[in-house]
């Protein structure tokens, strides 16, 4: 068969699978089960009350100051300290939002250097409300819903009462909910009290700042150091967009950018794990509803499994796309609501993150999704394929833990392997991409896992060819092995 | 003359077992030829061996002039003994795709599903699914789909196997149809009424093995005719006139091979012998008595009487 032939053929096989699978009640569900099990996940957060993490930050303190001087300067720097952090998610979100925009004027300079008089014009007259409108980044409502809104702490004055710690006790052990935290000034000493757990390091540091501000201002240097530090330049960080570039060797990526690569792989193992089972169940369908000796009859073996992977692939993308789209775009939504710094941006940007990432999926599900079809087709029933696959997926475990063990030290000899190893490849290359290696060692990469994907594929026609007109029980390994011209000349035993 | 099919010494094996041990078979083009053989003679792995889904171990095959026959697929028709279906497809989209495989635009293969199944009376079920359809109705859209792309050469897997006598009579009528039309029909069977009613010529196989090749008239001049007399009384005298493999049935009748020499010498023998003949016919063996005479001995030499390359079926 000419290659026109083959790809029509192939083609026309892959065509009824897609048609098939999207248009069978059994995809609505299988769509929407992570989507689903995500919902049932919030449910049960929001049914717990959403206070099931014990350190999280409080959202209201309460502040006690016997002196009546530091109350106001804290209570003041927390709404400065607020209004700088809304301000720099916005900056945040306006880059995920318009990727390919320059920063506008209003959110031009960085966050840092924003001083108190420009934090107060952007806490004051809903300035921020009205940047988030004029370029539609969006709202908080959704984050609010979903609980994920960065912690705005209020801190309300208490009037001090008597024993100062009873009542900072009182005020914490209130109707639940009244206080996460109390403020105590007493005696030229700040303090902060906690139920055990609450994280009040966010407390501490405004804390700290406020205090800095009063004793430079009764100094009288708050306004020189002022004027003294409006010259200071802005030390930011030039990235060199050259596609030769490679980082030091022996320089280990922070924890953020290890979880990003982290959960690069573990997105698409977890992807990969969920579509290559699809895959094998239509394999062992097929072979259960006696059509496969029609397709065999004919258009090459070749053809069939190429059809079959080509069109499962489809409908993996499909999948995968629709699964992206909403919690692609909720998480780019979280990531724009986020303060930032919390997630690393990938080296390259999420544009090509996200297109290497794709590409990985594609590599990795052709090779695992051959491996899985060749196997599909020793199988007659899914108690056989259980049996089959077991291995396979736990050497796929083994090879995702082996890889995000080996994220923490790129340059290092596991990692290399990791990288070259065809069945760990497309993980191990899929966290490289979070961490901005040369575009070329990609392309490298992704070529090399096609070829081998090639190859897999080549193996498994063959495995099909030699099972998949069989009955009774799958070959055992001696048998698959004893049949030399099986793997010399592709034949049916 | 051109032939569908020519195929020699093919043989197959499973580990230990040879399911084919050489077969040969050679299909007049235009020819209604029958495949016949009992259960596991091997008629299936032989004709899976004709279509290339299947790699002989030995012998060779030559389909529609091609040795490669998936390489003229496009020309072939097929309906495999394990009949399958996908259930969640309409009767038209399983039609259309059976021919999409063999090379045919989807398009075409729709209008020709509809002509097809409304030809066929399943006009009223084009856009039924198979999960609907009753076994007989499925296998009449998988045979139609054997043949939605007018291959040149039809191979039919038991596509008598599970249906009742009207089916079968439909049935019939297409795969006469299909030869009208030019198409060469290859069909594996072990009913052989048949085979007897449409086939110009077949080959029969034992125990994987060749037995018979030639004209169903051929296969059944494999045994003598038989001579069927009643004689006016049962008189023990006759006995002695007859040929020693006669055989008296329970109406009285005596039966026994028509001799080679004619049936002269024992009419005058009984004449003689004042043996009253009341009634004498002549029976020719069905393709059933010579199946199961030829069959019945697997281990007997093949009984290639004639050479079928030398015969016209038509």
């Amino acid at each position: 068969m000419n290659a026109p032939g083959f790809v029509r053929a192939a083609w026309t096989i892959a065509r009824r699978d897609i048609t098939a699978t999207i248009f069978s009640r059994g995809f609505l569900i299988w769509l929407a089960m992570p989507i689903l099990g995500l919902l049932f996940g919030i449910l049960a957060s929001v049914a717990q009350g959403g206070g099931g993490d014990s350190s999280r930050e409080p959202t209201s303190a309460a502040v006690i100051d016997t002196e009546g001087a530091f109350a106001p300067w804290l209570i003041e720097t927390a709404r400065l300290e607020r209004a700088r952090d809304r301000y720099a998610q916005l900056r945040r979100r306006f880059s995920t939002v318009r990727p390919t925009e320059a920063l506008p004027e209003a959110l031009s300079p960085p966050p840092a250097r924003l001083d108190v008089e420009q934090l107060q014009t952007l806490a004051e007259n809903d300035r921020l409300d009205r940047i988030e409108r004029e370029f539609q980044l969006g709202t908080g409502d959704t984050l609010k819903a979903l609980g994920l809104e960065p912690t705005r702490m209020a801190l309300t004055r208490v009037t001090a009462e008597g024993d100062l710690d009873r009542q900072a006790q009182r005020l914490l052990s209130g109707d639940p909910g009244r206080f996460g935290a109390v403020v105590l000034v007493r005696e030229g000493e700040v303090s902060v009290v906690r139920r055990d757990g609450t994280n009040v390091d966010r407390l501490r540091t405004l804390a700290g700042q406020a205090w800095e501000r009063r004793a430079l201002d009764q100094a009288g240097l708050l306004q020189p150091l002022k004027t003294a530090m409006a010259g200071r330049p802005d030390i930011g960080v030039e990235t060199i967009a050259d596609d030769d570039r490679e980082a030091p060797a022996g320089q280990r990526p922070d924890d953020r950018s290890t979880a990003l690569a982290t959960g690069a792989a573990i997105v698409l193992f977890t992807l990969i794990s969920l579509l290559a089972g699809a895959l094998l169940s239509n394999m062992v369908e097929e072979k259960g509803n006696k059509v496969i000796e029609i397709l065999v009859a004919s258009v090459p073996i070749p053809a069939i499994f190429a059809g079959k992977l080509v069109g499962m692939l489809a409908v993996s993308l499909l999948g995968v796309g629709v699964w992206g789209a909403v919690f692609g775009g909720g998480a780019m939504f979280i990531l724009g609501q986020l303060p930032a710094g919390i997630l690393a941006d990938p080296a390259r940007g999420w544009p090509q993150f996200v297109t290497l990432v794709s590409a990985y999926f594609v590599t990795a599900y052709l090779i695992y999704g051959a491996v899985y079809l060749g196997i599909g087709s020793l199988c007659t029933s899914i108690r056989e394929v259980q049996t089959l696959s077991m291995p396979i997926t736990i050497l796929q475990m083994v090879v995702l833990v082996w890889t995000i063990g080996a994220i923490g030290d790129p340059d290092g000899l596991s990692a290399t392997i990791a990288s070259w190893f065809p069945l760990s490849a497309p993980y191990m290359w899929a966290a490289r991409a979070a961490a901005g290696e040369q575009l070329g060692m990609h392309m490298l990469a992704i070529a090399y896992q096609l070829a081998f994907a090639g190859l897999i594929i080549f193996v498994a026609a063959r495995l099909f060819r030699y099972g998949v007109l069989r009955s009774g029980p799958p070959p055992s390994l001696k048998q698959l092995g004893s049949s030399a011209r099986f793997w010399v000349r592709g034949r049916s035993a | 003359m051109t032939y569908a099919i020519e195929a020699h010494g093919l043989a197959k094996r499973f580990g230990d077992k040879m399911a084919v041990g050489g077969v040969d078979l050679t299909v007049p083009a235009g020819s209604i030829f029958g495949f016949l053989g009992q259960n596991g003679a091997g008629k299936t792995t032989t004709l899976r061996m004709l279509l290339g889904i299947l790699t002989p171990d030995a012998g060779y095959v030559t389909v529609l002039g091609d040795d490669y026959p998936l390489s003229v697929a496009h020309r072939i028709g097929y309906l495999p003994e394990e009949r399958g279906l996908y259930p969640s497809m309409t009767a038209r989209e399983t039609i259309a795709f059976m021919g999409a495989l063999r090379g045919m635009p989807l398009k075409a293969g729709r209008e020709r599903a509809e002509e097809l199944l409304s030809a066929h009376g399943l006009g009223d079920e084009i856009h039924s699914k198979i999960r609907t359809f009753s076994k007989g109705m499925a296998q009449k859209v998988q045979l139609l789909g054997s043949f939605v792309h007018s291959p040149d050469l039809i191979v039919l897997d038991e596509p008598f196997s599970g249906l009742d006598p009207v089916n079968q009579a439909a049935l019939e009528s297409i795969i006469i149809g299909e030869r009208a039309r030019g198409a060469t029909i290859l069909f594996s069977t072990h009913i052989m009424s048949h085979a007897e009613r449409l086939c110009d010529g077949l080959v029969l196989i034992a125990g994987g093995r060749t037995r018979f090749s030639g004209s169903v008239a051929q296969a059944r001049a494999v045994l003598p005719a038989q001579v069927v007399m009643r004689t006016v009384d049962p008189l023990e005298n006759a006995i002695g006139h007859l040929p020693a493999t006669f055989a008296r049935d329970a109406n009285g009748l005596y039966r026994f091979p028509l001799p080679d020499e004619g049936l002269d010498a024992t009419l005058k023998r009984l004449v003689a012998a004042n043996v009253g003949i009341s009634e004498l016919t002549t029976e020719r063996p069905t393709l059933h008595d010579a199946f199961v005479a030829m069959v019945g001995d697997p281990e007997a030499d093949d009984i290639n009487l004639r050479s079928s390359e030398q015969e016209t079926y038509r």
